[in-house]
């Protein structure tokens, strides 16, 4: 027979009303699950850009929120979104050529518990934090990832206009890149740059706890974050440098996903019940490129006959059992209206590159060409392809493999293989940023660019989307083939793998996203 | 002895000053550090500033001697990559590698020894091949290899151990056995080599002759005669303890100073990686020194000498 009395009813009451007004917290907390990841590096800064790298921004992202947040899986997208939404920005609204007004979402704290106000927002795209001659000196890509900003102003406690010198219609896209992350400014003046790099302060879903340096990386969630709440009690990105090792750690239960496989991997995965692999194609891409100021490859004929003599289906083929993507040209579809889907496939034609390489009066001396080991993934076997197939075609290619921490003279180079990130959901990234004038290419390694193509460049930096800016791009690329300042191969494909009780998805850049995009079966 | 242990310090500094002074021109010439650590992407204004940061932009005479000045004090800079003071990350990373080091090496000799000495007692016997096709095997496959197959049987099939990290102790488990595989391989060849060219010399036969009994005969003549060939090789593999770690760091994601080593060369970490290789030397300069001077105590006759 139960046996009860008053007090004993008032204290039952008493916990039935505490537990009906916590139980979907506890119930919440207690359902998620301690997420591991198996990772193949780590970046040496968490500072939001000193940690631009492609093993930073997965950790970084999420330790961080920006003012508009590229959504990957807008609009049914599988994980290649482009759309930006508002995040620390409730609402934008564009001022003039050279300005946007934000409006602050209000309430929103750093994970130390202060507000996140105009102040921070300023502060995080001012010439004191990213792109001054002080800056450069403690985040030195600041400026180099920096549309031409001016100061920004703030108008009140939650609104603030980001503006730039000359006129930019890409400051939302910028914002929503990785140059976005907000810092809190007081917290962030107080430590300095280096040391915020190691004790990282945001608004994001996931707080940072603990960087072991080559070791393993920790964050654990921010039980009041603005957003939807985070689904994994913590993140801890362990570093497991060998390939095999992370597949053996998955496969032993260790880790939910690992990063940086390849798709040779993918079978031995695959054939696991519990396991799966997830790729993706990301948005970079493998290229070689060239010293100009070597007179080996001074030929503009003799480039042109190089990126005709490549047969780059057959190596997507060989290399990345066809999972790799071959763009046509300087273009990809995450440039959004900068994107030409019309346009043309590169040319392979064995018969002109001959021609070309008679034309261009090639002696047959050997012409090197400088690769760090595999540090882009297949650099190696694809160099020895392609000097098959440049051989077929008379020109003789040498390899020079260097070793990891050791950087050949720039005078020792004519041809040395190279990526890059497509950071801008625009076609600014990266044929204008690392091609343009005054950048790299042009400065750096020599290349005389046609004066059409600089005005070009200015130009589209400029100019709204539209059929102006559209035919600008189009003949850009055409100069861009024609003199080859680098001849583009493919889009690599990242592969990750996962456990099949961890509903997760890979994204096409850099990066990982966990909001709303994270459960546990 | 004071006198020997002096000229043996003599030598050491001497060793110590010429590897810093080579390491360091060495590292200046291996590539700009600039480039690694900001990347492709950093403006030239970037790197410049980088390398007035870090007083690359002097003379490399004018670095080096402002490089001495600070290391002899204690203080060998800072990290390039992550502004971490570099005594700490050595600090930091030396009890892990000896962790799994140390431990593999005394099991390594607890193993090797005693099976070299059954292989010589019981010489061309089943034993004898069994323990020499042991040792051979153990000694031939790379260390990298030896470290994924035991990561397939015992983390991937048994899934009785942990295959990375360096979390807890059972995460020590699979490298320290790695590594000790691989010494003992090599101690135990030794280990019979040595003692099949004592038991050959006419002096054991004197004293079978004489009736001593075998047990005597190895405990005390054969062993001790053996010693010193052995604490030298013994020797030799000890240098590696600090630095020899470094691929079983790798496979088993072990970040100990190997790990940390291969980190720094990759990124141009020069701060970091001239004063690993600095430590490296002391340590083998160390091992050298205690080695000669534990000949002085086996061997009466290089006592006497000096």
């Amino acid at each position: 027979m139960i046996k009860t009395d008053r007090r004993r009813f008032l204290i039952g009451a008493s916990v039935a009303a505490l537990a009906s007004t916590t139980s979907i917290k506890f119930a919440f907390a207690a359902d998620r699950k301690a997420l591991k990841i198996g990772v193949n590096g780590l970046p040496s800064s968490l500072e939001p850009i000193n940690g631009i790298s492609n093993t930073g921004p997965r950790i970084i992202n999420q330790i961080f929120d920006t003012l508009l947040r590229r959504d990957y899986f807008a609009d049914g997208a599988k994980g290649n979104g482009i759309k930006l939404m508002p995040a620390l920005a409730e609402s934008f609204e564009r001022i003039d050529d050279k300005s946007v007004r934000f409006k602050l979402r209000q309430g929103v704290k750093f994970h130390n518990g202060t507000e996140m106000t105009a102040e921070d927002v300023a502060f995080t795209f001012s010439s004191g934090r990213l792109w001054g001659d002080e800056a450069i000196k403690t985040v030195p890509n600041g400026r180099n990832f920096s549309p031409n900003w001016d100061e920004p102003v703030v108008e009140d406690k939650h609104t603030v206009v980001l503006r730039t010198k000359t006129p930019s219609y890409l400051i939302e896209k910028y914002l929503g890149s990785w140059l976005g992350p907000i810092v809190p400014k007081e917290y962030y003046k107080s430590l300095g740059a280096v040391a915020f790099g190691n004790k990282p302060i945001g608004t994001g879903p996931y707080k940072f706890k603990e960087l072991v340096a080559n070791d393993h990386a920790t964050l654990e969630a921010n039980e009041s974050y603005w957003g939807e709440k985070p689904t994994a009690s913590s993140i801890t990105y362990q570093v497991v440098a060998e390939p095999a090792t992370r597949v053996a750690g998955l496969i032993s239960g260790e880790y939910d996903i690992i990063t940086t496989l390849t798709p040779d991997d993918m079978a031995l995965i695959d054939g696991y019940d519990d396991l799966e692999t997830r790729g993706t194609l990301i948005e970079n891409v493998h290229m070689f490129t060239f010293n100009f100021n070597n007179p080996a490859v001074q030929s503009k004929a003799l480039r042109r006959a190089m990126s005709l003599a490549i047969n780059r289906p057959l190596m997507v083929e060989a290399l990345w059992k066809g999972k790799a993507s071959i763009p046509n040209g300087f273009n990809f579809p995450s440039y959004g209206a900068s994107f030409d889907p019309k346009r043309k496939p590169m040319e392979y034609n064995v018969e002109e590159a001959k021609r070309l390489v008679k034309e261009s009066g090639y002696d047959g001396k050997p012409i090197t060409y400088h690769t760090m080991g595999n540090y882009y993934a297949n650099a190696v076997p694809a160099l020895m392809m392609m000097i098959e197939m440049w051989k077929a075609v008379g020109v003789n290619v040498v390899p020079t493999i260097y070793a990891p921490g050791t950087t050949p003279k720039d005078s020792d180079i004519m041809i040395r293989n190279w990526s890059n990130g497509q950071w801008l959901t625009d076609g600014l990234t990266t044929m204008v940023s690392e091609f343009g004038p005054g950048r790299g290419i042009q400065k750096r390694w020599g290349w005389k660019a046609p004066i059409e193509f600089n005005d070009l460049c200015d130009k589209v930096a400029q100019l709204k989307d539209g059929d102006e800016r559209s035919a600008a791009f189009n003949r850009l690329r055409d100069i861009f083939e024609d003199e080859a300042p680098a001849v583009l191969l493919y889009q690599p494909f990242d592969v990750y793998a996962a456990r099949k009780t961890v509903q997760w998805s890979p994204v096409s850049f850099e990066t990982m996203e966990f909001r709303g995009n994270l459960n546990f079966k | 002895m004071t006198g020997f242990i002096l000229s043996k310090a003599v030598r050491a500094f001497a060793v110590l000053f010429s590897t810093a002074l080579f390491v360091f021109v060495v590292l200046r010439f291996s590539g700009d550090p600039a480039e690694r650590m900001l990347g492709e992407f950093a403006t030239p204004e970037a790197q410049a500033a980088f390398r007035t940061l870090w007083g690359l932009d002097k003379s490399i005479p004018e670095q080096f001697l402002i490089y001495l000045q600070h290391a002899i004090q204690g203080d060998f800079g800072k990290s390039f990559a992550d502004g971490r003071d570099v005594f700490d990350i050595i600090t930091q990373s030396i009890p892990k590698t000896l962790t799994v080091s140390v431990s593999a090496f005394i099991i390594a000799i607890l193993l090797g020894i005693p099976a070299g000495i059954v292989a010589a007692i019981r010489r061309d016997s089943a034993i004898d091949r069994l323990v020499m096709a042991t040792a051979v095997l153990g000694h031939s496959i790379p260390m990298f290899l030896v470290g994924l197959i035991f990561i397939f049987i015992f983390a991937v099939w048994l899934r009785v151990l942990p295959s990375s990290g360096s979390s807890t102790w059972r995460h020590a488990i699979l490298p320290i056995a790695t590594f000790a595989l691989y010494n003992a391989a090599s101690i135990s060849r030794f280990a019979r080599a040595t003692l099949i060219e004592v038991l050959e010399q006419p002096y054991i036969a004197a004293a079978r002759g004489d009736g001593i009994p075998p047990s005597e005969i190895i405990l005390r003549h054969a062993l001790p005669n053996a010693a010193i060939p052995l604490v030298t090789m013994l020797g030799i593999l000890a240098t590696s303890l600090l630095g020899g770690t470094v691929l079983v760091e790798t496979v088993f994601a072990w970040t100990g100073i190997g790990a940390q080593f291969v980190r720094a060369v990759g990124q141009g970490d020069l701060n970091v990686v001239q004063a690993m290789i600095l430590v490296f030397t002391v340590f083998v300069v160390m091992i050298n020194l205690t080695v000669e001077i534990l000949y002085a105590f086996l061997n009466p006759k290089i006592r006497s000498q000096q």
